[in-house]
Formats: C-alpha cells, sequence, structure tokens
C-alpha cells in the first residue's frame, strides 16, 4: 500500500472543459457490446471471491466445509415426496444428522417409507410426528448464522480470539499513523521553507531510501531495541527495554519507516502552498514556529488526511512488521492472527471467512465512506460530487 | 475503554511532542543570532532524521555487512559465501526464478487489466462503482485477499462436492479437481510454477485497482481534442487508441508499472497467508522473512535483503530517467 500513495496527486487535476472523454465515442464502434462485456466479466472476477468470502462467512461450519456457498441461492425447498404417483399423507419419522452435516428424514406413509436426504445449509421445516403431504416442504430456505463470528471473536481458549487482536490493530494502528505524519510535517515545512545548506541534497537523500525495502531493516532494528548498540564495551546506544514485546516497539518501527513516503509527499504539497503567504506573515513578525502551526497546517488538511487514511490502511494491513517486532499475544495484530489461523487450522472455514471478513471491515467502511476524499484527486472529471 | 486510551495516547503524543519542539524553539530564541537559524532548522528536521538514520540507515548498513557473516555467530566473516548459496544451490536459485516471474508478470497484468477496464469503463454509466469494485481489493489486507482466493481455490477429493468456485465450475465442465496452489509433483497434471502463478494472480487482483484508478485520471487529462482530430482525419478507433491514447499516457502507465513492481518485490504476505513458501512458492521475501526467524540463519536472510535492495534499484534508475525524460519533454 505505501508505495502506492507515491503517484496519487494529492490536488485535484485534469478537471474542466476539453478533457475527458476517449471512449464517449468509442461506443460509436462496432466493439462497444464486447467491451462491456470484458467490463462486466473482470468487475464480477474482482467482486465475487469476496463476496463468496462474505456470504460463506454467515454459513453454518459444516455448510461451508461440505456446500459451495452459492447453494443458499439455488437451494428450493425440498419437497415431500410422491409415492407411485400420487399424493400421500406422511407422518415423520426420525431425523438422523450424519457426520458431514447431512440430515436424512425418514417420512412414513402406512407400510410404505421415504428418505429425504437434506444438505446442509439448508433448514428443516418439519420436526417429528408432523403430518405433511406430498409436495409440501421438507425443508427451506437458506440458513444463515452469526455463529461463525461469534466463535471467531470469542475470548476463550477455543475461540478465534480475534476480538482481542481487534483491539490490538487498533491500539497499533493509530498511534502509527498520527505519529510519523505530525513528525514529518515538520520536516516537510523546514525542506520548502527554511534555507539552509545542503537542504536539497539531504531531501533527496531522503527521498532515495524509498527504495530500501523494509526487509533490510528488520533483524538490525529488532536487535537495536533489544539489546542496544555496543562496539566493545562501550554502550553507543542503549537497549529500549521498555520497547521490548511492546507494542511502542511496532510504533516505533512504522514510524522510522513511514518517513521517507511521509516526508516526500508533504513537502511536495507544503511546497506548494503561495510563497506570498509566508513572506507576509515573515514581514509581519512570525516565526517559523507560528507560521507552521497557524497557516501551514491548516492550509494541509487535504494532504494531512489523504496520506493519513494511506497510513492506516498501511499499517492496518501490515503482516510482515507486525511479524517481526510485535509477535506476542499482546501486541500482535489481527493480520498476524489470520495468518496464524489460515497455517495451522487451514481447513477451518468457518473461522477463516469470518475472521478474513472481520480484518477487512474497518479497512472497507474507510474505503467506502473516505473514497471520495482520497479517490478524488484521481477521478475528478468523471465522479459527480 | 481501549480505544478511549489509545486516542488519549494519541493525543497525548501529538500534543506532547508539538509542545517539545515549540519549547526548544524557545529556547532557540535565546541564542545568539548567528547559530539561531541553524538551531530552529535541526529542531524542525532534526527528529525525522534521527529516525530515518536509527530505523532505515544503519540498519540497512547492519544488514549489508551481516550479509557478509556467518550465521550462528555473526562476527566471522565468510565472503561472499551466502550469496553463491543463493545463487549456486537449486533451492535459492528457485527461489530467484520465481521472483522473477513475479516481477515479470504481476505489474504486466497489472498494467493491462487497468488500461481494460480505464478505457472500458470510460464514460459509462456506472463507471465510478465499477472503478470502486476494482478498487476495493486495494483496500484490504494482503493476508485477508490471501483467504479470499485460498477459498476460491479449496479443493475437495473427487468424490466430494467441490466448496471452492474454480474446482466447481472445472469438474462442471468435466475435468477432475485441481490442487491450485498446493499441487505437488506425482501427479499428471502438474506444471512447474503453476503454483506460483495462482499465488501472483492474487496480486494482480490486488494491484489492478490502483491501475486503474490512476490509468482512468491519466485517460481523462488527454485533451478530447487530439482524440477527435485524429478521427476527424480518419483514424480508426483501434489507431486512435494505439497511437494516441496510449503514447499520451505512457508515462503514467511506467509511474504504475514500476510503483507495481516495488510493492511486488517486496510482496511477503500473499506467499505466507497462502502456501507459507511451501509448494515451490517461495519468493525472495518470504524465504528472507523464513531463513531469518525460523531457521536462525541471518547471514542467508540478509544476504537475500541485499538482493531485494539492489533489484529495486534499476527500477527505480528507470522511473527517474522517464521522469527526467518527461520534464525535458515539455
Amino acid at each position: 500500500m505505501a508505495t502506492t500513495i507515491d503517484s496519487l496527486p494529492l490536488r485535484d487535476s485534469a478537471s474542466g472543459p476539453g478533457r475527458g472523454s476517449f471512449s464517449a465515442s468509442a461506443t460509436r464502434g462496432l466493439t462497444s457490446w464486447f467491451g462491456r462485456f470484458v467490463l462486466i466479466a473482470i468487475v464480477a472476477l474482482w467482486t465475487v471471491p469476496t463476496a463468496g468470502l462474505a456470504i460463506s462467512s454467515f454459513r453454518p461450519e459444516n455448510a461451508i466445509k461440505t456446500t459451495p456457498w452459492w447453494d443458499n441461492f439455488t437451494t428450493k425447498t425440498i419437497d415431500a415426496p410422491q409415492l407411485n404417483k400420487k399424493v400421500v399423507s406422511f407422518t415423520v419419522g426420525d431425523v438422523t444428522e450424519s457426520r458431514n452435516g447431512t440430515n436424512r428424514v425418514t417420512l412414513k406413509a402406512g407400510a410404505a417409507t421415504s428418505v429425504v436426504n437434506i444438505p446442509p445449509g439448508t433448514k428443516l421445516a418439519v420436526k417429528v410426528g408432523d403430518k405433511i403431504k406430498s409436495g409440501q416442504p421438507v425443508a427451506a430456505n437458506p440458513r444463515f448464522t452469526l455463529r461463525n463470528y461469534r466463535d471467531v471473536l470469542s475470548s476463550n481458549s477455543n475461540g478465534g480470539q480475534l476480538g482481542k487482536y481487534f483491539w490490538n490493530s487498533l491500539k497499533i494502528t493509530l498511534p502509527a499513523t498520527v505519529l510519523p505524519i505530525l513528525i514529518a510535517a515538520f520536516a516537510a515545512y523546514a525542506f520548502s521553507w527554511m534555507r539552509f545548506r545542503g537542504r536539497d541534497t539531504l531531501f533527496l537523500m531522503t527521498v532515495a531510501l524509498l527504495v530500501v525495502p523494509l526487509q533490510m531493516a528488520f533483524i538490525p532494528l529488532l536487535r537495536m531495541i533489544n539489546l542496544g548498540v555496543h562496539v566493545g564495551d562501550t554502550t553507543i546506544f542503549p537497549a529500549l527495554t521498555f520497547m521490548r514485546n511492546h507494542v511502542s516497539s511496532v510504533w516505533f518501527a512504522h514510524t522510522c519507516f513511514a518517513m521517507p513516503l511521509a516526508i516526500y509527499l508533504l513537502r511536495n504539497f507544503i511546497g506548494s502552498l503561495p510563497g506570498e503567504l509566508m513572506e507576509a506573515a515573515r514581514v509581519d513578525g512570525a516565526s517559523h514556529m507560528k507560521i507552521f502551526l497557524r497557516i501551514v497546517i491548516p492550509l494541509s488538511v487535504p494532504a494531512l488526511a489523504s496520506l493519513g487514511i494511506f497510513q492506516f490502511l498501511w499499517v492496518w494491513n501490515d503482516l510482515a512488521v507486525a511479524t517481526v517486532f510485535g509477535p506476542g499475544q499482546d501486541v500482535a495484530p489481527m493480520t498476524v492472527k489470520l495468518v496464524d489461523l489460515a497455517g495451522s487450522k487451514g481447513e477451518d472455514w468457518q473461522r477463516l471467512t469470518s475472521g478474513a471478513f472481520v480484518t477487512m471491515l474497518l479497512p472497507m467502511t474507510v474505503f467506502f465512506a473516505l473514497q471520495k476524499f482520497f479517490v478524488r484527486g484521481l477521478v475528478t472529471g468523471s465522479v459527480k460530487g | 475503554m481501549i480505544l478511549i486510551r489509545t486516542l488519549a495516547i494519541v493525543v497525548a503524543a501529538v500534543a506532547g511532542y508539538t509542545a517539545f519542539i515549540a519549547v526548544l524553539d524557545r529556547a532557540a530564541a535565546t541564542l545568539p543570532l548567528r547559530v539561531q537559524d541553524r538551531a530552529r532548522v535541526l529542531i524542525f528536521v532534526g527528529p525525522a532524521i534521527a529516525l530515518l538514520a536509527i530505523g532505515l540507515v544503519l540498519p540497512a548498513i547492519r544488514t549489508f555487512v551481516l550479509s557478509f557473516l556467518d550465521d550462528s555467530t555473526s562476527t566471522k566473516s565468510v565472503g561472499f559465501a551466502n550469496y553463491s548459496e543463493i545463487f549456486t544451490t537449486e533451492g535459492g536459485r528457485h527461489i530467484l526464478r520465481n521472483n522473477a516471474y513475479w516481477v515479470l508478470i504481476v505489474p504486466t497484468m497489472s498494467v493491462i487489466v487497468g488500461v481494460c477496464v480505464a478505457t472500458l469503463a470510460d464514460k459509462y454509466r456506472g463507471e465510478s462503482i465499477a472503478k470502486a469494485l476494482i478498487f476495493l481489493p486495494n483496500a484490504i489486507s494482503l493476508a485477508g485477499a490471501g483467504i479470499v482466493w485460498k477459498f476460491v481455490y479449496a479443493y475437495r477429493a473427487p468424490d466430494q462436492p467441490q466448496i471452492g468456485v474454480l474446482n466447481k465450475l472445472l469438474t462442471s465442465v468435466g475435468f477432475g479437481p485441481h490442487r491450485f496452489i498446493v499441487d505437488r509433483p506425482p501427479n499428471w497434471a502438474w506444471i512447474p510454477g503453476l503454483n506460483s502463478l495462482f499465488l501472483m494472480f492474487v496480486m494482480i487482483w490486488v494491484q489492478a485497482g490502483f491501475a486503474t484508478v490512476v490509468l482512468s485520471a491519466a485517460i481523462k487529462g488527454v485533451p478530447t481534442e487530439y482524440l477527435e482530430a485524429s478521427r476527424i482525419d480518419g483514424a480508426t478507433e483501434r489507431q486512435v487508441f494505439w497511437k494516441i491514447l496510449m503514447p499520451s499516457i505512457k508515462p503514467t502507465i511506467i509511474v504504475v508499472w514500476t510503483t507495481t513492481t516495488i510493492a511486488v518485490l517486496k510482496a511477503y504476505d500473499v506467499v505466507k497467508a497462502m502456501t507459507g513458501g511451501n509448494f515451490d512458492t517461495d519468493v525472495v521475501a518470504s524465504a528472507m522473512m523464513r531463513q531469518t526467524f525460523s531457521s536462525s540463519r541471518p547471514g542467508y536472510g540478509a544476504a537475500l535483503a541485499v538482493i531485494l535492495f539492489v533489484a529495486v534499484i534499476p527500477v527505480m534508475y528507470f522511473n527517474i530517467r522517464n521522469y527526467q525524460a518527461e520534464k525535458a519533454g515539455r
């Protein structure tokens, strides 16, 4: 996620008349029906997997494991059969549930019996002793349940305990979103509006760090936090013992790693603010501190918010940093727990589906709620509002 | 409760940091004029630079050194042994080859899907919905996306009903079910690299939304007059697409392609969540994590990290040259 922000313009661009429409005229072409078909196919391919996961997460365990999720839509009612092509009155005999969740319902009509198989995922419409006629439903309507969610969120030792990890994720994400942006904003201001020797070189070096894969920093940074840095017997950098296995080590790592991108983006924005404004404030005797807090920060709210959303999604969705710096149960976020579930209980689909959906809930909400806000700069002209 | 406490931490941290900087700034005012400005610069930039040094620069240098040291004590030099192990053993070469396929296939396919959707959806009713739906995978975690697709790829023995969409489709047209992503060699349908290909598709699924949104913006930035003029001159729609539209958005395509490439190089989550690097699907980033943390081979892991870094440099160089060429062309 983090790398993607790179090329997202933070300001509106490319709007106004004379811009726009390539395919408005392409629709005149013969290919338009084919194009529309391809588009629908791609959208379906991009949507169906998530939809399938969401629907499955509400299906009972035995149904998820034995029948595909669209059965909830294709399975119609299962009706009591006829005997010798005649309508008969049945009495419901026993109902047995097999290991894989299929129910077998025995229907009795005098001496004759008929066995109806009820696949998992459908709900029985009859009880033992009920009287029904041929053609009346024995089982009907797809069955949905919230049990998977209760199970995966429950805090008891057999449960998925995802509730706890949800709070871990939140505990990691909020500070790790706000802190780097704050620290980077000060630096971005200095890189834009303070004059000092080597400013541009220092800025370029900062941006160049974008290419350093985080993998290169993991082990030494972890060691630095746990053991400190020593040359011989002299301690250059003390061990940050208070961070050991504490959420603050994850904050610290995320804050360091976010710096290059945050400084780069914020400098682009803050540097493009009108210089006359700063000049006027300087002439009036305002200090850099005052200009930064009173003028620059209020004007940069759109950029800060855009960056905030991306940093939030990046940290919330991160797995690698959390795996390295916050492996303990008290620190690990949901992504770590989810991968753990996928590895150790690969066939526990009732937990994996509901668990995956719980982790997606907040990012999806953020995305749909603030979509306009951060995609506006990209799609101006096509999204009205 | 946790939410309130976390919010309190955030508010306290923001207020505390701002106040800290403000106090230092006030203190700087008492310094002699000569050094005042320099002190202010230090106060504004210092913390960010310190974080970069501690969190990225020094660790990266240390990793570089580590890649030439032995695994057990991390003190004895082993020369290029870690690197030569990666490049000469079958296991190491396999990882590199896999990663090369990822880098070739994922960004290219993401851009192709992005261009398709951006042009096809342009000005259609429902354009914004289509783009939002395609962008959505980009908002969820790669680990979550891995689970989504693990479920699509789910395999059941031939005598049982299939629960995965793909195997259901396969069996309904008469084929046997396929062990997507977890296929093993003693099997007539086994093709080397196929497992990885199905993992790559997940990454394409995630990245295509980003490509779509950015390329769509670029297409809307192409002046209509260009397109109309060429149509009046008798160009076919195909010619308009290839000769006018594509060259106009080429710089954006390169930006999207390189950004995706860098994201792909660091891809660890998808592999970890879906196969754990088993079934011949390991890539450099996932192998690095496993070697370092599970197999206790910090030297070998560090060498893998350095290879990642070295692989990013030409991609970045290409991007910068493209940027400069574009600037010069204006």
